[in-house]
């Protein structure tokens, strides 16, 4: 991704810029419609009977995006239409998650919750040699000694002449 | 953002295992609008024991 990795600074907004603008011009600068986790639930539970957003949500499920992600996504386009705060948005998302995990459980869907531990993390010493085993390598001798003339010769530095270089010590 | 609600989804899930049994919300969605909520309940984690009690159940 070239764009992200660097970001053409030129073009980016001033500090500050984003408070010349009129206030209030988006909606999410206007007060809240629902001001409660009640109000909020009350919004996105029926969105899980209309079939369209159903199966979407469904096919993203399969797809294999985390629950938590699709309900930070949802969430934060509630609180950029307005409809909620970010803190409203942010305690409604458990609710979204379970709401996603029985419409997936209905469908028969495996899902990914996205709390589930890293399985990179996981991986032991008998896993590895398990897994070397299994591709016919050997595994690196652990015990073997190391002898002197295997170890590279460190080079030495030159000790630098610049003008702050350390003199005499 | 996502990372905070990986741990409140956590933490909510916690909650809700570790609750006891009661019975189901009396305000919001699930139950009689307006009524007291001097209960010390926490809505969100009513709701969320309330959507997997119906899973469950089905």
């Amino acid at each position: 991704m070239p764009i992200l990795d660097k970001p053409d600074l030129l073009d980016a907004p001033i500090a500050g810029q984003s408070l010349t603008g009129e206030p209030g011009a988006y909606p999410w600068e206007q007060p809240p419609k629902l001001n409660t986790v009640d109000e909020a639930v009350e919004h996105y539970i029926p969105m899980f009977n209309e079939k369209e957003i159903l199966s979407g949500i469904l096919s993203h499920i399969e797809a294999g995006i985390a629950l938590t992600t699709m309900a930070d996504l949802i969430s934060k386009g509630g609180v950029m239409s307005g409809l909620h705060s970010i803190d409203v948005g942010m305690m409604v998302t458990p609710v979204l998650v379970e709401m996603m995990i029985t419409a997936a459980d209905a469908a028969d869907i495996e899902y990914k919750i996205g709390t589930e531990p890293n399985k990179k993390d996981g991986s032991t010493k008998a896993s590895i040699a398990a897994a070397l085993r299994e591709s016919d390598m050997e595994p690196m001798m652990e015990d073997e000694p190391v002898t002197e003339e295997e170890l590279p010769e460190e080079e030495m530095e030159e000790p630098s002449m610049g003008m702050m270089a350390r003199r005499g010590v | 953002m996502s990372k905070h609600i990986r741990k409140l989804y956590t933490r909510v899930d916690g909650q809700v295992k570790s609750a006891p049994k009661k019975e189901a919300p009396t305000v919001g969605l699930v139950g009689k609008r307006g009524a007291s909520t001097d209960e010390g309940m926490n809505p969100v984690v009513d709701y969320v024991k309330y959507i997997r009690e119906i899973r469950e159940n089905r």
